[in-house]
C-alpha cells in the first residue's frame, strides 16, 4: 500500500499524524506528509482511517 | 425504545451515575482521571487518543459503541498504543443503542462524545445530568430540536460547573485564534462578506452485508443518511461556518437561502444527502456569509475562509491578514486536537469549567438552516428554523427499528427536492 498527501489540498489540521503516526508526519511547510513508503503491513488499517478521516480528502491510497 | 424514552432511561441511568462522582477530587492534579469513550470509530478513537496524551494521569476505563466490531478495532488499537492505560475492562465495553447509558454508570470522570451527530444531544444531555465532563464532537444536533436540547444542556452544565469542550477544534488553533482576534479587533474594518468553502472529494462508503437490517445498514453508513448525518453541510462544513459564526461574534444572521442537489453522487448506496450545498446567509447591517461545499471526485478542492472587509482581507486558514497593515502569524503551531483536550483536562484539574455549548449549538444551527434553505428552496428565517419541531428521528432505538427513511424498491431513498418538500 502506498498513501499520498496532495499538499494542495491539505489543510494542516495535523489529525493524519495523530490517527496514524507511523505514516504521517507534519513538515517543516507545515503540511502533512508521508514519511515511509511503502505503508508497513501494521499501519495499513490505521493509514486507511486517517485517509477516511482526512477532513479535506487529501489522502490518497492505493493498494498494492 | 423511542426517542423519549430514550432520553428518559438516559436520564435514569445518569442519576445513579451522580452517585460515584466528586469533580472536586481532581483539583488536585494527582488522581486518576477516568476517561469513557463513547463512539469508536476513527474520530472517537482519536478524541480518546488525544485525551490520554493530554493528561498523563489519565486512563481509558469504558468504551461504547453500537457495534462490537468497531468497539473491539478500536480498544486494539489504543491498547497497542498506550498500554496498560487504554486496557479497558471487557466488562466496561458496551454495545448496542444503550452502551452510552451503561458507560455513564460504570466510574467514568470524563465522556468523549464521538457518536454519529443525531445522537449527540440525548447522549449529552444523560452526560451532564450525570455529572460528567465532556468533549463534544462536533456537530451537536441534526434538527432544530436537537440544538435546543444542547442549548439546554449546557446551561445546565454551567450550573453545575460541568466541563463542556467542544470539537470544533479550529477554535483551539493559537493561530486560527490570534487571526480571528485580529478580525475582532478592526484589523480588515468592518466585515463586509464572508466566504466559506468546503469543497473535497468523495468520502467513505461501508457497503451493505445481507444479514444487516436496515436500520444497521444505515448506521454503518450514517454519513450518507441526513438523520444521522446532518448532511454532509452540517457534519463537516460546520467547521467553516463555525469560523464565520466566530467573526460575526457568534450572533445568528437574520436568515438564509441557497441551492444544492445531487449531481454526481446519485447511486442509491448514497442515501438521500446532497452532493453540493451554496448557501447564502444574511446579517443584520448587511454583512453576508457566502458558504459552498461540495463532495464530487475530479473537482476542484478548496478549503479556506476568506473575510473581505472594509479596510482589507484576512485568509484564516493561512493566518494572514493583508490590507494597510499586513500581518502573518509566526507563533506557535501546535496540534490543535491535542490543545483541545489539554485545555478540557487543565479545567478540570483546575476545578474550573469550560462552556462551549453557546457556539457549538449555534455553528450547528447554521449548518441545519442551510441544509434546510436547499432542501427546500426556500429563504427561512434563523428564528423560524430555530423553533422548528420538525425532529428527524426512528420510531425506536433498535437495529430492528424503523429508519426515518426507507428506500423504494429500487433501493433509492427520497431525496429532498426543493420547492416541493417542507423543512419547517
Amino acid at each position: 500500500m502506498k498513501a499520498r498527501v496532495d499538499p494542495e489540498v491539505c489543510i494542516s489540521c495535523g489529525l493524519c499524524p495523530d490517527v496514524c503516526p507511523e505514516v504521517f508526519e507534519m513538515g517543516d511547510d507545515d503540511k502533512a506528509r508521508v514519511k515511509v513508503d511503502p505503508v508497513p503491513p501494521e499501519a495499513e488499517a490505521t493509514c486507511r482511517e486517517a485517509a477516511d478521516q482526512c477532513p479535506s480528502t487529501a489522502i490518497q491510497i492505493e493498494e498494492s | 425504545m423511542n426517542r423519549r424514552a430514550f432520553l428518559k432511561t438516559g436520564a435514569a441511568a445518569a442519576a445513579l451515575g451522580t452517585l460515584t462522582v466528586a469533580r472536586t477530587a481532581h483539583a488536585a492534579g494527582s488522581d486518576v482521571l477516568r476517561i469513557g469513550l463513547v463512539g469508536c470509530g476513527g474520530r472517537g478513537s482519536g478524541a480518546a487518543a488525544n485525551a490520554l496524551d493530554a493528561d498523563p494521569n489519565s486512563r481509558l476505563v469504558a468504551m461504547a459503541d453500537a457495534f462490537a466490531d468497531r468497539l473491539q478495532g478500536s480498544l486494539a488499537s489504543l491498547k497497542g498504543r498506550y498500554g496498560e492505560r487504554a486496557a479497558v475492562d471487557p466488562e466496561r465495553c458496551f454495545t448496542g443503542f444503550d452502551a452510552y447509558q451503561k458507560l455513564l454508570a460504570s466510574g467514568v470522570d470524563v465522556v468523549i462524545l464521538a457518536t454519529t451527530p443525531h445522537f449527540r444531544p440525548i447522549q449529552l444531555r444523560a452526560c451532564v445530568e450525570a455529572g460528567k465532563h465532556v468533549f463534544c464532537e462536533k456537530p451537536v444536533a441534526v434538527d432544530p430540536p436537537g440544538v435546543r436540547s444542547v442549548l439546554a444542556t449546557c446551561e445546565l452544565a454551567a450550573k453545575k460547573n460541568l466541563n463542556v469542550v467542544s470539537g470544533l477544534c479550529w477554535r483551539y488553533d493559537p493561530g486560527v485564534r490570534e487571526t480571528i482576534q485580529r478580525v475582532l479587533d478592526g484589523a480588515i474594518g468592518d466585515i463586509v462578506a464572508i466566504q466559506e468553502t468546503y469543497n473535497t472529494g468523495t468520502v467513505w462508503h461501508h457497503g451493505r452485508k445481507p444479514e444487516w437490517t436496515e436500520m444497521e445498514y444505515q448506521m454503518r453508513n450514517w454519513y450518507y443518511f441526513t438523520w444521522l448525518s446532518g448532511d454532509h453541510n452540517v457534519e463537516q462544513h460546520v467547521h467553516s461556518l463555525d469560523k464565520a459564526a466566530w467573526a460575526m461574534r457568534d450572533e445568528p444572521p437574520l436568515r438564509a437561502w441557497g441551492l444544492g442537489g445531487r449531481q454526481v453522487r446519485t447511486e442509491p448506496k448514497f442515501g438521500d444527502i446532497y452532493d453540493h450545498h451554496a448557501v447564502v446567509y444574511e446579517y443584520a447591517g448587511g454583512a453576508r456569509v457566502y458558504s459552498y461545499c461540495r463532495q464530487m471526485a475530479g473537482c476542484s478542492s478548496d478549503t479556506s475562509d476568506v473575510f473581505l472587509g472594509t479596510k482589507g482581507r484576512a485568509d484564516i486558514l493561512n493566518r494572514r491578514i493583508d490590507g494597510p497593515t499586513p500581518w502573518r502569524y509566526a507563533g506557535p503551531k501546535p496540534d490543535m486536537y491535542h490543545v483541545e483536550h489539554q485545555a478540557l483536562f487543565a479545567a478540570i484539574r483546575a476545578g474550573k469549567a469550560i462552556n462551549n455549548g453557546l457556539y457549538m449549538a449555534r455553528s450547528t444551527m447554521l449548518a441545519i438552516l442551510g441544509r434546510m434553505a436547499t432542501y427546500s428552496g426556500q429563504t427561512i428565517a434563523w428564528q423560524d428554523a430555530l423553533d422548528s419541531q420538525r425532529a428527524l428521528a426512528p420510531d425506536r432505538y433498535a437495529m430492528d427499528g424503523t429508519p426515518p427513511t426507507l428506500p423504494d424498491g429500487e433501493g433509492r431513498y427520497p431525496v429532498a427536492m426543493p420547492g416541493v418538500g417542507k423543512v419547517l
